[in-house]
């Protein structure tokens, strides 16, 4: 009876071992393949912020142009026998699993959201501005308005989709991407003439003369 | 065990076969979204500065080894007021004499000029993966969030301010002004924000 019992035990602690390693092994693969390992409870170290330059600038901003563009790199698989092979080698890997399982013809893709701010205006330390009276009205020459900041930060810039393995170079050729897109529409939107109008109204208000304002560019 | 080794083998070469048929190259959308503001600001003041991120990823208990990542990049920073803020009664002219009262200084724009991000060494140990493209944006993420935060500590809203009196000075005395006051800001009343 005694000896019946101990069995019994025995069985039963046995069985909670499995169940219990079978648990962890599961959380485990869970935690592997599938969590999600967003990096969001990161913590950097504290590290000092180092001074390179410090310059004096004179730049009159008169149009912040916001802008978000898709950026995209994709490279497909050649053929289906190159295509089950790289599925196969993504499965195996934790990192890429999610993409394997689907078995696209993807081999790699790398899809950016980048917003931008571009800042339009006259650069007066770069190039000279002169105020003239001439026959009775003040004359004001100054440089033509130019592209003064583009400013883009990690903060707005997303990697939405990341198939396969990419190196930080092709990031950046993705983001000089962005970048010259960004100039392309504002000179598609001939934001640099633009410019002028907020800029002379600008000027007007800070000069507050009774002679007429001409405004000139060079 | 032979025969269960290779009907598994089969079922994924089916299941490859099977689904090899997928396609997933859309090609994004070239749509854009965009804003146009008119502004006025005077940048007087630019600081280039430079950080070092460090991050050492412990990991959990069910990951075995450590990951460790360091990546320098630089933050070109720009200051000066916003002249759109100037109001009617700031300046004051009588004769050949002009007051004025200049806004508080501000940061005009921030930017990490990315071919200025390098990643100076990664160490991966045990049974560890590499660092994502999304996991090393999301370390600049909270590296330029740290410079933002440090940008506090630097001089750069004093020296945007004395710059941009210096410049309207000048400024006015063109325009023929003989007695120029320029008053700036008290520190306390200027913005806080550094989200730029």
């Amino acid at each position: 009876m005694v000896r019946n019992k101990i069995s019994e035990l025995r069985i039963l602690i046995v069985r909670l071992a499995i169940i219990a390693v079978i648990v962890i092994v599961g959380y485990i693969i869970y935690q592997r393949y599938f969590a999600d390992h967003s990096g969001d409870d990161y913590a950097i170290e504290d590290t000092p912020l180092h001074v390179e330059e410090i310059r004096k600038i004179v730049e009159l901003n008169t149009i912040k142009f916001r802008d978000e563009v898709v950026v995209d790199s994709l490279e497909l698989y050649k053929t289906t026998a190159e295509q089950i092979q790289g599925n196969l080698e993504k499965l195996m890997d934790p990192d890429q699993a999610k993409h394997g399982i689907t078995s696209s013809n993807v081999k790699r893709r790398l899809t950016m959201v980048v917003k931008g701010e571009l800042l339009y205006g006259i650069d007066l330390k770069r190039k000279d501005f002169t105020v003239i009276p001439k026959d009775g009205k003040l004359v004001i020459s100054l440089p033509n308005p130019e592209l003064l900041s583009i400013n883009l930060t990690p903060k707005n810039t997303d990697i939405f989709v990341e198939n396969g393995t990419w190196k930080d170079y092709e990031r950046q050729l993705l983001m000089r991407k962005a970048r010259t897109k960004m100039i392309a529409s504002g000179e598609k939107l001939r934001l640099k003439e633009k410019a002028k109008v907020p800029l002379e109204r600008l000027l007007k208000q800070l000069i507050r003369s009774t002679q007429p304002i001409v405004i000139e560019y060079y | 065990m032979t025969r269960m080794k290779q009907t598994i083998t089969c079922l994924i070469v089916i299941l490859a076969l099977l689904s090899s048929c997928g396609t997933d190259d859309t090609p994004v959308s070239n749509k854009e979204i965009f804003e146009i503001r008119t502004i006025g600001t005077l940048s007087t003041s630019e600081y280039t500065v430079g950080k070092i991120i460090k991050l050492n990823d412990e990991g959990e208990w069910y990951h075995w080894g450590d990951r460790k990542i360091l990546i320098s990049c630089k933050a070109k920073i720009k200051a000066g007021v916003n002249l759109n803020n100037l109001k009617a009664e700031d300046i004051k002219v009588t004769g050949k004499k002009i007051e004025i009262q200049l806004p508080p200084a501000e940061i005009i724009s921030f930017e990490m000029n990315p071919d200025q991000i390098k990643t100076e060494m990664v160490d991966v140990s045990g049974f560890r993966g590499g660092f994502s493209q999304q996991e090393k944006n999301k370390i600049l993420r909270l590296g330029e969030k740290s410079i933002r935060e440090d940008m506090k500590e630097l001089n750069i809203l004093n020296d945007a301010e004395t710059n941009a009196i210096v410049f309207l000075t000048d400024f006015y005395k063109n325009l023929g002004f003989e007695e120029i006051i320029i008053h700036g800001t008290k520190q306390d009343k200027r913005t806080t924000n550094i989200d730029r």
